[in-house]
């Protein structure tokens, strides 16, 4: 995994030559290698800030107690409540949520061969969060074998909310990348009128309407990680596999049968992976804009297109931004706390007016 | 590096096709054959069917009559990824993405061959520069798409074609947008690349002059129907392509070549 550093200069570009001339594939060590180290920084920084100070010693020796079981001193068990049962899941769950919106950004962005999709900006997260809330409010919100059908119904919303954005961009003929995004926000607008008309409807309670649309990690609990990671990481994984394929894509639908591949079955199976994964990030966490935007653009420019080494730049990078969007919407207004969407919005929408600015000039 | 790939022409057999897009019919009982080691050039005025007639052999658009065979084996019968190891398209006007180098264009062309969470091996990576190179495209390799012209990146579209080591090379319009000098060398590097490895070749033409100097064999198009098909000079009659045409044509003879030019005037 350590690059030496007279080879750093290189180790970005998937190919160079060694010393023998012999032509090796490499990942992009360095910039992943930096990526994990500010994601530890962010968690570290995640796990020690709060309203309630603990010191680093104690949220050190509590985590080492909780994962391996070596007791190293003494602290209050008030301090182990608020470091394990609070901070650490919602840092698993900021983290995890980013990690899944911005590489189902990427993959997005990848299968539709259109720099500006994005959960968020094709509405895939406003139809998962209608689909959710229909079940939240209706007599079928409880549990299935023990599974909420939250999430599936969620999966549902999000690939109707894909399914028409892309078809109406199809009709409209629009050869830019704007045509997929104009029909999200419509299909957007539409899922978010529905659900606050649906939440208003069942709670009196304003705020929390509000909450669950600019999206949060208030209500963190290990359950909840559980059940994002049961749906999020089988879905990231089928998506880092197909990142050659994803590479091929690239190029035109016709190019890449030419080139022998599935061209329809392999744009399913990245959709249906992303809406899933995408969906299971907004059922534990609300609509949380810009994360799939921000991140694989900044990775494209460090790495380059090739999704080999773009997805698991991506991947740790949107874990890290979010952790860090989530310390600064829970820290910022202390002791109050702001949406982390509100944090994510401040960022992402310059980007985005950036990206519309420089226009098609959008490299891959 | 990497022995000559063992590439051995296939033969293509079209058997009276018929295609068409909803109610257009765009071939008619087209019947054409490219042999092992032949270069065959398919000419025809625009809307002729010269593209059509590339989308059947591998199967984008189905054949509505007719039937192809591919060394005796009708198209159908073949995978998506067994036909890209035998076929390989140069196709029109294709866009690359500006970010890729020249190499991981020429990789691409490893894509059939390569199983789902198969990563390119260096056996790969050789094959892709070893075709960059027989296609004067070395240079590019480390080079990204963006900063390339065009008779470069078009270089590169024959350099991942050779990488998917085919038996059989289908060009549609290879030199488009290419000037003149350009495309008679991207023309006579396509066929000596055939001729060294016995493949065959079908190559989609606008220009005829440029079809005349290279193929061994023409089949002229048009509306859909073989009006002509075999040696140049046979069929570059000028009131053959005058009629085909719609249009006065005078066909010259190549102070050099001996072979015909065909001039619009």
């Amino acid at each position: 995994m350590t690059a030496a550093p007279e080879e750093a200069p290189g180790v970005a570009r998937a190919l160079s030559f060694s010393h023998t001339g012999a032509v090796v594939l490499r990942p992009a060590v360095l910039p992943l290698a930096v990526a994990v180290l500010l994601l530890c920084a962010a968690t570290a920084l995640a796990l020690l800030a709060g309203p309630v100070r603990v010191p680093p010693g104690a949220v050190g020796s509590i985590l080492l107690a909780r994962l391996t079981g070596i007791h190293l001193g003494t602290w209050p068990a008030e301090a182990d409540q608020i470091v394990w049962q609070i901070r650490a899941p919602r840092v698993l769950l900021a983290g995890m949520v980013g990690a899944t919106l911005a590489t189902t950004g990427a993959a997005y962005q990848g299968v539709f061969r259109n720099p500006l999709a994005e959960p968020y900006l094709i509405g895939v997260a406003a139809g998962a969060g209608l689909g959710a809330t229909i079940v939240l409010v209706s007599p079928l919100s409880g549990a299935w074998h023990g599974l909420s059908l939250v999430t599936p119904a969620a999966f549902l919303g999000a690939m109707a909310a894909v399914l028409v954005a892309v078809a109406v961009s199809r009709a409209t003929r629009l050869t830019s990348g704007a045509g997929l995004v104009l029909a999200g926000v419509a299909v957007a607008a539409m899922g978010n009128a529905l659900t606050s008309f649906l939440l208003t409807m069942h709670n009196t309670r304003l705020a929390s309407v509000f909450a669950w649309l600019m999206g949060g990690f208030t209500a963190s609990t290990w359950s909840r990680a559980g059940l994002l990671a049961l749906y999020a990481l089988p879905c990231l994984f089928i998506l880092v596999m197909h990142a050659r394929l994803l590479n091929v894509l690239l190029l035109d639908d016709e190019q890449a049968r030419y080139l022998g591949v599935h061209v329809e079955r392999v744009r399913l199976i990245v959709l249906v992976a992303a809406s899933l994964a995408a969906a299971a990030a907004v059922s534990v966490s609300g609509l949380i804009g810009f994360v799939g935007l921000i991140v694989p653009h900044i990775a494209r420019r460090i790495v380059g297109p090739d999704h080999r080494r773009l997805l698991p730049l991506v991947l740790v990078g949107g874990a890290t931004l979010l952790i860090l969007a989530d310390l600064v919407a829970r820290t910022a207004v202390a002791p109050s706390e702001m949406p982390v969407g509100i944090v994510t919005a401040f960022l992402g929408g310059p980007f985005f007016l950036y990206l519309l600015w420089r226009g098609r000039r959008v490299t891959w | 590096m990497v022995a000559a790939p063992a590439a051995v022409g296939l033969d293509l057999v079209v058997e009276q096709v018929s295609a068409g897009y909803g109610d257009r019919l765009v071939l008619r009982d087209v019947s054409l054959s490219v042999a092992a080691g032949e270069v065959v050039g398919v000419i025809g005025p625009n809307g002729s069917g010269k593209s059509t007639l590339i989308r059947v052999i591998t199967r984008l658009l189905p054949a509505r009559g007719g039937r192809v065979l591919l060394g005796g084996r009708p198209v159908e019968r073949y995978g998506v990824a067994e036909l890209a190891r035998i076929v390989a398209v140069v196709p029109q006007g294709a866009t690359l993405p500006e970010g890729f180098t020249g190499l991981e264009v020429a990789l691409l062309g490893r894509t059939p061959h390569l199983r789902l969470l198969q990563t390119e091996s260096r056996r790969d990576v050789a094959i892709a520069r070893a075709a960059l190179a027989r296609c004067d495209a070395l240079h590019l390799a480390d080079q990204r798409v963006g900063e390339m012209a065009g008779g470069e990146r078009q270089r590169l579209l024959v350099a991942r074609a050779l990488a998917q080591q085919p038996r059989l090379l289908l060009l549609d319009e290879p030199t488009a947008h290419l000037d003149l000098t350009h495309q008679a060398a991207l023309c006579a590097l396509v066929v000596e690349r055939c001729r060294e490895d016995g493949l065959a070749a079908l190559f989609v033409l606008h220009d005829l002059t440029l079809a005349a100097q290279f193929c061994d064999r023409l089949v002229l198009l048009g509306e859909g129907r073989v009006r002509a098909e075999g040696a140049p000079d046979a069929v570059l009659q000028p009131e053959r392509l005058a009629q085909t045409y719609g249009g006065p044509v005078s066909v010259l003879m190549h102070p050099r070549t001996g072979r015909p030019v065909v001039v619009p005037i």
